[in-house]
């Protein structure tokens, strides 16, 4: 399984002006490997996060996983999200006001699986990312970290083969941090997911299998003597 | 110098515990810019309620008014007058002797009596008033110059209200002929002209016609005969002509009083319902005030943060950042309190356009509205302080430490948690306030606004307990592997507990108020079931548009000879001022099979009650009349002002109103004939013969009269439904207000979940990135919004219900109209089917767009 993005391009017209958020981008994503694509604010990080999740459409160029086009719109889109990727945000948007072990499984609901099912395994993946005992917790009864966590767990809970991850660390400690990477770390060696992680971190950039700068929208050099981005 | 003053400028600027005005709008500009859509939304929400408010306080006291303008654009300079009891009148050349009387300056003769005026195919019941020439000199609206035409040309001038009627503008070609029916006649006569406001001042807005005293008295048939005479003391000389003009009314069986008693009259006629529309006015209006707060309510959530931003990071002092706050809310409520004032005017003009038709019989009434400089100023002040209180809730983070929470918590809305505890506590206050309510109630009726304001308080604290009912009940639910995902509705109601309450207690407080309001209403369109008055006959024939029988007529020939037709008797209705009370006069054959509705007898046995009056000699009573005659009972006696001077009657029974506000009062026709000294009815009613079909019998009396006739004839049903379009009518400011209340509410919840919804894009934008499809979150908003209106409606259908019965019981205890209780579930479910069906559409279209969120929303940076 491996994500291809083909000369890809993302224009945008801002008070007259062109702005080139990515620009002639090609790179790919292998299963097993965790990649940071690593720039600072304003290089088109996200704008490629999202063109890679199928939620952007490029002005030019293409998205292919497993040697199809990624679909953009309508229920093959939906279903393409549903069954391939997992998304994990620097907000995680978790459901409020209901304990986790009811929520975790929602991605599975959203696939048609039993809710008693898709319960059952959300509660399994919540206890593979350390959450076990946080199960009858609210989102709001919980650190930022266990919230993240939450959100990786409940991405996981579908087995997606592509996980994007958007600044996940963004807002936590560098302790925390560094589950949150070990977590990342374990799903692509151990589990041989491809993760794609978008940061401005360094030291989260560190731990990637490769890092991708990003700059002006261009994807300038594999990079691995890195500098704290802006 | 400069160098020295910037410095200590600036530790000024920074010590200084007040922001200077201009520097409170610039940070206020900058909200607008950023958060503009939600100050709009907030705005429209807040405009709802205070167009509620506005609307509901400006068509309370427009009748009044007018008629006050009404009544002294007749009048003029005319402080006194002399009126005739009952509708034949008075010798007409009585006004000579009242000019020659002492005190006296002038006087002018006025023959006013209803009519009906056709035109192309439309047709408007008037007032028609004739005038003499004297009537200048009184200063009315007839000195005017619009007006010189009227005691020489031969025509009629009409209102522009009239006029508009009939297809009739102002200042289009004169001299169009109309057809004017009075007293069973009908006739062809040429309008001179139609007058508006500029000409005749708020008389424009009345359906009235005038003519000359001479040309009136032809038309009705009532050679040389006046209804009133105004009277303008001389200077200095007022109690002398009053006692001058009372010699006279003794002397010829007349009334003298102040021109003011039309007013008190009017005011009589109008208080059961200006009582019952200020109770219920009182309700909306603490609705309105409620909308009002809960859409400043919603948006409290941004504006913790924005206070804890301004706290924290730009390092604004506790009070500044007060300010702030307080002057932005200031600024939104005056804004969108305007906004409201302007709306609810042209609900209030729209809904003010046509007088009730029960009291156009017996005032002459203007339409419109008259909006006074109190109501402007309570609407703008009431939406302004609830706004602000609403937006003052997270001052409470001014505490130390609790900033940071707005900031940092970003998990939920913090602070905003409502305990399990808590809930219990605010259900029991709510249960001790409803019962607390209920005694004050019995104990002190008087007390039913204040027990309804406390029901709808009740409910608001009741609210947490029933959300989480509902709430309950959905856990419950999605326990069923099977039943929708309900997990996304559930855990975004328990997350912001504050607006899921704020939204749900919008929809109860609105249920309650229209639920109580139009509960009472109809249980009085009950009490006045028409069908008891109007079924002792199979047809009645009346002068057109008296629908209560009222204006007398001479009674055509030949109907007895009619095919079908098997009795015609005689029935005589009027008016009659007793003390303050225009009181209405019902005078049934004593051949008819009832002489007193049976369901409006309150006091005395109703078949005693009933061959009493057959007897001749005795009358039935309102309640109120017989309190104010020294509570008179059953076996009493009371004495009535008639044309033949003062007689007394036995009272038989004591009754309800009738229907009619200041009262009523039944007697014989022959006792009315005799008293009265008139033989002409007001109605006729004709009994058909067995198996003849009454509407063929009413159909070969209307060919029989002919065209030119002034009668109407209507079968019993037709005669039924048209008395009862006539109480709609006099209660259509319940329904308007009942109405309007719903509408309201329904706009001000939909406001909100558009509200909502937008402020929940980043997060319906992860779900869509998750797979969820737009019809799966679609279907999640929808059930959010179900579910409020759901425990909202619970709420709302239970206090109403209670509402209901204390707003009917109260109308029947202070008002005198029959209301008795009736509850139906079909009364219930269209308020719920309203206002949930508007606010579930409304939210439908931006619930559909939101669904499908662009993925930049959870991925954007906060």
């Amino acid at each position: 399984m491996t994500l291809r993005l083909e000369h890809v391009s993302r224009h945008f017209t801002v008070g007259g002006e062109t702005v080139r958020a990515v620009d002639d981008v090609s790179l790919q994503i292998e299963r097993g490997e965790l990649i940071a694509l690593y720039g600072p604010s304003g290089s088109g990080k996200s704008t490629l996060l999202l063109i890679a999740a199928g939620l952007d459409v490029p002005d030019r160029g293409s998205v292919i996983w497993d040697g199809e086009p990624v679909p953009l719109r309508g229920r093959a889109a939906d279903r393409w999200r549903r069954e391939t990727l997992g998304v994990v945000l620097q907000q995680p948007q978790l459901v409020e006001g209901v304990p986790l072990h009811r929520s975790a499984g929602l991605r599975l609901e959203a696939r048609g699986v039993r809710r008693s099912k898709a319960r059952l395994d959300g509660v399994r993946a919540l206890r593979d990312v350390g959450l076990g005992n946080r199960l009858d917790h609210r989102p709001d009864q919980l650190s930022i970290g266990q919230r993240q966590r939450a959100a990786i767990a409940r991405a996981l809970t579908t087995d997606p083969e592509l996980i994007l991850a958007d600044e996940p660390t963004g807002n936590l400690d560098s302790h925390t941090s560094g589950e949150i990477v070990d977590l990342l770390d374990r799903l692509a060696h151990e589990r041989g997911r491809a993760v794609l992680i978008v940061t401005h971190d360094p030291q989260l950039a560190h731990r990637a299998d490769r890092v991708l700068r990003l700059d002006d929208g261009r994807l300038a050099e594999l990079d691995t003597d890195l500098t704290p981005a802006p | 110098m400069s160098d020295e003053s910037l410095p200590r400028k600036i530790e000024r600027a920074e010590r200084s515990v007040w922001i200077r005005p201009a520097t409170l709008l610039t940070l206020y500009a900058g909200r607008l810019r950023r958060q503009w859509l939600q100050e709009l939304l907030a705005a429209a929400g807040i405009a709802t309620g205070v167009m509620l408010v506005f609307g509901v306080l400006a068509a309370n006291t427009s009748i009044k008014t007018s008629a006050r303008e009404v009544a002294t654009g007749i009048a003029g300079r005319a402080q006194l007058q002399l009126r005739g009891i009952g509708a034949e009148g008075f010798d007409a050349r009585i006004v000579s002797r009242v000019r020659a009387a002492p005190g006296v300056q002038a006087a002018a003769a006025v023959l006013q009596t209803h009519a009906t005026l056709r035109y192309g195919g439309r047709q408007v019941g008037i007032d028609l008033v004739g005038l003499d020439d004297a009537y200048t000199r009184l200063g009315g609206v007839t000195s005017r110059p619009a007006m010189f035409g009227l005691f020489r040309l031969p025509g009629i001038y009409l209102s522009a209200n009239a006029g508009d009627a009939l297809g009739i503008r102002v200042g289009e070609a004169p001299s169009r002929p109309v057809t004017v029916a009075v007293r069973g006649r009908a006739r062809q006569i040429p309008v001179i002209g139609v007058l508006g406001r500029s000409e005749i001042g708020a008389l424009a807005s009345t359906l009235i016609s005038s003519t000359s005293l001479l040309r009136a008295q032809r038309l009705s048939g009532l050679p040389g005969r006046a209804t009133r005479i105004l009277v303008v003391a001389s200077p200095g000389q007022d109690d002398r002509a009053h006692e001058s003009i009372e010699q006279i009314a003794r002397a010829e069986g007349l009334q003298a009083s102040t021109v003011d008693d039309e007013l008190r009259a009017l005011a009589v006629a109008t208080a059961p319902n200006d009582q019952s529309t200020t109770l219920f006015a009182a309700i909306a209006a603490i609705v309105g005030l409620l909308l009002t707060g809960m859409a400043m309510l919603l948006t409290v959530p941004e504006r913790r943060r924005e206070l804890a931003r301004m706290r924290i990071v730009a390092g604004f002092t506790a009070r500044q950042a007060a300010q702030v706050l307080l002057s932005q809310a200031l600024l939104l409520g005056l804004f969108a309190s305007g906004v409201g004032v302007i709306a609810g005017y042209l609900i209030a003009r729209s809904s003010a356009q046509a007088p009730p038709g029960y009291l156009a019989f017996a005032f002459p009434l203007g339409s419109g509205v008259d909006v006074q400089a109190w109501m402007v100023v309570a609407a703008i002040v009431g939406g302004t302080v609830c706004t602000c209180i609403a937006a003052a809730t997270p001052l409470a983070d001014l505490q130390a430490g609790r900033a940071l929470n707005a900031i940092f918590g970003t998990a939920s809305h913090p602070g905003q948690s409502i305990s399990t505890a808590v809930r219990w506590r605010l259900a029991l206050a709510a249960a001790l306030l409803v019962l607390a309510a209920s005694a004050m109630v019995a104990l002190w009726p008087a007390t039913t606004l204040l027990a309804v304001g406390a029901l709808i308080f009740a409910t608001l604290l009741a609210m947490p307990a029933i959300v989480a009912g509902v709430l309950a009940v959905a856990d419950q639910l999605e326990r069923v592997d099977r039943a929708p995902p309900l997990v996304i509705p559930v855990g975004a109601l328990r997350a912001a507990p504050v607006r899921s309450l704020a939204l749900a207690a919008t929809c109860a407080v609105a249920v309650t108020g229209a639920l109580t309001i139009g509960g009472a209403r109809d249980d009085l369109l009950h009490g006045l079931d028409q069908s008891e008055y109007y079924g002792t006959a199979d047809i009645w024939v009346s002068q057109q548009d008296d629908a209560l029988g009222l204006e007398p007529f001479r009674p055509p020939a030949g109907i007895e000879a009619i095919p079908g037709v098997a009795a015609v008797r005689r029935y005589t209705g009027g008016l009659l001022d007793i003390g303050d009370r225009r009181a209405w006069v019902v005078a049934h054959p004593v051949e008819d099979s009832m002489m007193v509705p049976p369901s409006q007898v309150q006091e005395g046995n109703y078949a005693t009650a009933n061959a009493r009056l057959r007897t001749g000699g005795w009358v039935t009573v309102s309640d109120r009349i017989a309190e104010e005659q020294g509570g008179i009972a059953p076996g009493g006696t009371i004495t009535l002002p008639t044309p033949t001077g003062r007689h007394t009657y036995r009272v038989a029974a004591i009754t309800t109103n009738l229907g009619w506000g200041p009262g009523a009062v039944a007697m014989s026709a022959a006792d009315y004939a005799r008293d009265w000294a008139s033989d002409a009815p007001t109605a006729l009613e004709v009994d058909v013969r067995p198996g003849a079909a009454p509407a063929r019998v009413a159909n070969e009396i209307r060919t029989g009269l002919g065209p030119a006739t002034g009668l109407e004839v209507k079968t019993t049903p037709q005669a039924i439904a048209d008395a009862a379009g006539i109480v709609s009518d006099g209660l259509a400011r319940l329904r308007q207000i009942s109405t309007l209340l719903l509408i309201a509410a329904a706009a001000a919840i939909a406001v909100a979940m558009i509200a909502t919804i937008r402020d929940r894009r980043p997060q319906l934008a992860a779900y869509a990135i998750e797979g969820w499809s737009r019809a799966a979150l679609w279907r999640a908003l929808m059930a959010e919004t179900a579910m409020i209106l759901l425990a909202g409606c619970f709420a709302g259908v239970a206090a109403g219900t209670y509402g209901h019965y204390l707003g009917g019981r109260w109308l029947e205890r202070t008002t005198s109209f029959p209301a008795p209780w009736s509850w139906s579930p079909g009364a219930v479910l269209p308020v719920c089917a309203l206002l949930a069906g508007v606010a579930l559409l409304v939210t439908a279209v931006p619930g559909w767009f939101a669904a499908q969120p662009s993925g930049c929303l959870a991925i954007e940076r906060r």
